[in-house]
């Protein structure tokens, strides 16, 4: 993935387990500085080896990584210089989620070799959100579950993820708690 | 003509507007709503808006009555909206097909995607120069570190070459007062002045030492500096083993120790740089002597063929005190040695090892070890009996050293 992506990663760790975990991680694990130019493609694999590499330092599991990696990508583009885009993107969950295909899209048009997502909201109702996911990659579940977390804490909402494999990609459900008591 | 009904034409162009000729606005886009918090929708387009000024005087007017023309439009109010667009007239009522103008201000921070038509690149072009200006960051932090370790190199190749240069300066006083030392002892000796001699030995003894702490320094200078060379020979490594082991047998003797040599074959004849062989094995087996009491060296040499190369392998064995994992991975590292307490106890640099880590590198082979605490230690050098004559050009860029 793009080195924005690794840069993301690399931030979380420093934040989270310090700098010195994160020399000790990354000198053992082999990454210096050229791993992390934003507007480099790395393979996917080198994209998950330093997810393996934070879960075996912080002590987690790779999934337990990769959704504390979602949660914290929606704090970090907030804070990045694509802040402005994230405010764009909408003022409600399910608005913010229906335009995030175009969001992708029109980052596409930049990061050329990206493999983008798609994003369909299919249902939104103030009880439920049902949001169709559709990558070229597998195993990213535990991460959008992580970044729709993050999204709902963003927009001061609570509730439960859930999701189930569907024939033409994963299906995410969010239940809102408490959306009558609002 | 327009064939789009409302609902299609707020899709494409959320920021639009239908304005009378009187200057009324009869509709107002979604964005507009959205944006205003309010419909605008019977208002007096002058009391929302206010066209920007054309250039060269006069206020940009969207009553030319051609078929589209640029236009520029501003919200009224404190925290005004910029929207840029074109007018398109039908049946006398002029639709103005807008789009926000984000400009990175707090105000245009209130559009949203959906405020933009769908054919409009106005937020490509703001995204295209976020990643432009993210790589440009990437990029300056990446050449402010290369600028800096460029500095740093150069200032350490510095100090190598003056350090290297000072080699001369500093070892012939050495050599003198050693020299002079000793004839002055061998004059008192020959005079039968026998009570001073024992200072003088004290001198001698100590200036022997500095000797060898200077060139252990400056070997090491020399190292970094990149001007250790090799110069590879005939040679005979089974004569080089007996040699050294019989030069420093003394030494062996004074802590009780043994000092035991293994050859494959009396002779072992090969090609490769006799005096760094030499050094290395004088600084193994030396150090296998000064860290065993009472105990047993054993120097063992034999040859084995790896990948198609024949490897002369020496090892160096000794009972003596051993080293702990932690010790073991700080041996080969320039000045760390030197600090710690095993340094402190037995005296020299501590450079040794590295010296004959570089040297065993040159030489195109390698230097291992495995150790026990309390049990000993085996030393393993490693390096091509036959080595290529022009070898001194493919030095490997890779640390030699392989901790077993
Ligand atoms: C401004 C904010 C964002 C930027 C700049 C951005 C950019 C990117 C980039 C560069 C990739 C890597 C694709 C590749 O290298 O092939 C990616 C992947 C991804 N993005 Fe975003 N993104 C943003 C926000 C979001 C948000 C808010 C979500 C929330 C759901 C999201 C969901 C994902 C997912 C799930 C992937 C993984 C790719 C896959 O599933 O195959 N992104 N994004």
């Amino acid at each position: 993935m793009y080195g924005m992506i690794h840069r993301a990663a690399r931030t979380m760790c420093i934040e989270v387990l310090g700098e010195a975990a994160w020399a000790e991680l990354a000198a053992s694990a082999g990454f210096n500085e050229s791993d992390f130019l934003s507007a480099q493609v790395y393979p996917d694999g080198r994209t998950m080896a330093l997810v393996t590499a934070i879960a075996a330092k912080a002590n987690l599991t790779t999934d337990q990584t990769l959704e504390a990696f979602g949660r914290f990508w929606i704090t970090f583009a907030d804070k990045s210089a694509y802040g402005p885009v994230m405010r764009m993107n909408g003022d409600t969950l399910a608005e913010f989620l229906s335009n995030l295909d175009r969001m992708h899209d029109t980052i596409q048009r930049v990061m050329t070799d990206t493999r983008m997502p798609s994003f369909h909201v299919e249902a939104a109702s103030a009880a439920h959100i049902d949001v169709l996911y559709q990558s070229e990659r597998t195993g990213l579940e535990p991460f959008v579950c992580g970044l729709l977390q993050g999204l709902m804490a963003r927009f001061g909402d609570t509730g439960e993820i859930t999701h189930a494999p569907a024939p033409d990609g994963v299906r995410f459900r969010i239940a809102m708690a408490a959306a009558q008591a609002a | 003509m327009l064939f789009l009904d409302d609902s299609e034409l707020d899709k494409l162009y959320p920021a639009r507007l239908v304005v009378a000729a009187s200057g009324v606005i009869e509709v107002a886009g979604p964005s507009f709503r959205r944006l205003l918090s309010r419909d605008i929708a019977g208002a007096h387009f002058d009391d929302v808006f206010r066209l920007t000024p054309r250039r060269r005087g006069g206020a940009e007017t969207f009553e030319e009555g051609a078929f589209t023309t640029p236009l520029k439009i501003v919200t009224r109010g404190a925290a005004p909206l910029h929207f840029r667009g074109a007018v398109v007239e039908t049946h006398g009522r002029r639709h103005l097909l807008l789009s926000g103008v984000p400009d990175g201000s707090a105000a245009s921070e209130r559009f949203r995607y959906g405020d933009f038509s769908p054919t409009d690149g106005a937020i490509d072009l703001l995204l295209a120069m976020q990643a432009h200006s993210a790589s440009l960051d990437d990029a300056r932090h990446l050449s402010e570190q290369l600028v800096e370790a460029r500095a740093a190199e150069a200032a350490s190749v510095a100090k190598s070459r003056f350090l290297a240069s000072m080699s001369h300066e500093l070892r012939t006083p050495l050599n003198a007062i050693i020299g002079f030392t000793e004839i002055v002892i061998d004059d008192l000796a020959e005079a039968g002045v026998e009570g001073s001699t024992e200072d003088l030995a004290r001198v001698l003894r100590a200036a022997t030492h500095l000797l060898a702490l200077v060139n252990d320094v400056l070997d090491l200078a020399k190292i970094e500096a990149g001007k250790m060379t090799v110069r590879p020979e005939a040679m005979d490594f089974a004569e080089v083993v007996s040699d050294v082991a019989g030069t420093l047998g003394p030494l062996a003797r004074r802590a009780g120790n043994r000092l035991e040599v293994e050859l494959q074959a009396p002779t072992l004849p090969g090609f490769s740089d006799e005096n760094r062989i030499r050094q290395c094995l004088i600084n193994l087996i030396g150090n296998a002597l000064k860290f065993t009491s009472d105990g047993k060296v054993t120097a063992t040499l034999a040859v084995e063929t790896v990948h198609a190369r024949e490897e002369i392998v020496i090892r160096v064995t000794d009972t003596g005190i051993g080293m702990s994992p932690e010790q073991v991975d700080r041996l080969f590292r320039p000045f760390v040695q030197a600090t710690t307490d095993i340094a402190a106890s037995f005296g020299g640099t501590g450079l040794g090892l590295v010296i004959t880590q570089e040297s065993a590198r040159l030489l195109g082979g390698s230097v291992s070890v495995e150790s026990t605490l309390g049990v000993g230690s085996t030393f393993t050098l490693r390096a091509p009996r036959w080595m290529e004559s022009n070898a001194e050009a493919e030095i490997p860029q890779d640390s030699a050293w392989v901790v077993a």
